[in-house]
């Protein structure tokens, strides 16, 4: 079976054959979920914001003139979208009058470990920890494998930028991550 | 040798590539400094186990709900007959507004009145004239 490039995808769905659509869907799930789930952590939101992002471009597929690449296209909306979800979070948190100690609960404690350490969960509880502009830069490096540059790109910022914000994330997620560092 | 410097090297060499000199640098200051040896393979492990947290797929029938809701949205973008006459609609009474406005402005150029009457050049009609066309026409026959 012939593999299609985006771009011919693209084309065909511009064209009225909606199933090339699906394979565009089947080819950049993996990529989408990586970066929503990095975001917003395996949550309902997380699939719903999943969808939203293909509806988006599909919606807007006229406008798409081949750029950038369409993963990257793709990855925009992404964070674009993951972050007015953790906004909405945010202000939910706020209307439900949620303590600020309460928000900034800490880790699992790390006396556990031995029973059922996870270190998944562990790492995506200390990801959920930072800010977003700090937690965009690890995912989109760090999960999703972008380029420094990419990510630039991505996120509108310099590539200096990318680099101070991942150096300072990773430090933050040293110190959440060292009474545990046995297990990872 | 300043500690501070060996950690910005650390950080620095996953994302860049580091000079000759830097490189030599950062080797010498992770022999010296036993804390920064062990912060250097803290972040290795971090990094490996960001990177080993990727979950890359969305719940079952991903691709199926994004179908069905394309489907759904190209649904409610199917122009009823209504909606494709609208238009058209608007357009002729549009021009008809505009006839009727020319007409009318020459009409009171021309006569110097503004009457419906007078646009469409109907004669006067009353009841008296129409009560005489049917007299008329009675006593005739």
């Amino acid at each position: 079976m012939k593999e299609y490039s985006d771009l011919e995808l693209i084309n065909m769905v511009r064209n009225g054959d909606n199933s090339a659509f699906g394979i565009i869907v089947e080819k950049h799930e993996a990529r989408i979920a990586s970066t929503v789930k990095g975001m917003l952590g395996n949550t309902q939101e997380a699939d719903d914001v999943g969808q939203e992002v293909f509806i988006r471009f599909y919606k807007s597929i006229n406008n798409f003139r081949g750029e950038a690449k369409l993963s990257t296209y793709l990855t925009r909306i992404a964070i674009n979208l993951s972050l007015n979800e953790i906004k909405k979070r945010k202000a939910k948190k706020f209307l439900s009058f949620e303590s600020w100690s309460e928000a900034a609960s800490i880790l699992p404690d790390s006396g556990n470990k031995s029973i059922d350490f996870e270190k998944t969960e562990v790492i995506t509880k200390a990801l959920e920890k930072l800010d977003t502009k700090f937690k965009s830069v690890v995912v989109l490096r760090l999960i999703d494998g972008y380029s420094t540059e990419e990510t630039a790109e991505i996120l509108g910022i310099p590539s200096g930028t990318v680099l101070s914000r991942l150096s300072r994330a990773q430090k933050k997620l040293k110190n959440l991550l060292t009474p545990y560092m046995e297990g990872i | 040798m300043n500690k501070d410097r060996i950690r910005e090297l650390i950080y620095r060499q996953f994302d860049t590539r580091l000079s000759d000199s830097e490189q030599k640098e950062l080797t010498a200051g992770l022999e010296t400094f036993d804390d920064l040896q062990k912060e250097y393979e803290d972040i290795g492990k971090i990094r490996e186990g960001i990177k080993e947290s990727a979950q890359t797929s969305f719940s079952p029938y991903f691709k199926q709900k994004v179908m069905q809701r394309i489907s759904e949205l190209d649904n409610e973008n199917q122009p009823v007959l209504f909606d494709s006459l609208f238009p058209a609609f608007r357009k002729l009474a549009l021009t008809a507004v505009a006839v009727i406005v020319i007409l009318a402005s020459i009409n009171a150029g021309v006569n110097g009145e503004l009457s419906v009457n007078s646009i469409f050049n109907i004669p006067k009609t009353t009841i008296g004239t129409v009560m005489d066309s049917a007299f008329t026409f009675l006593w005739s026959n």
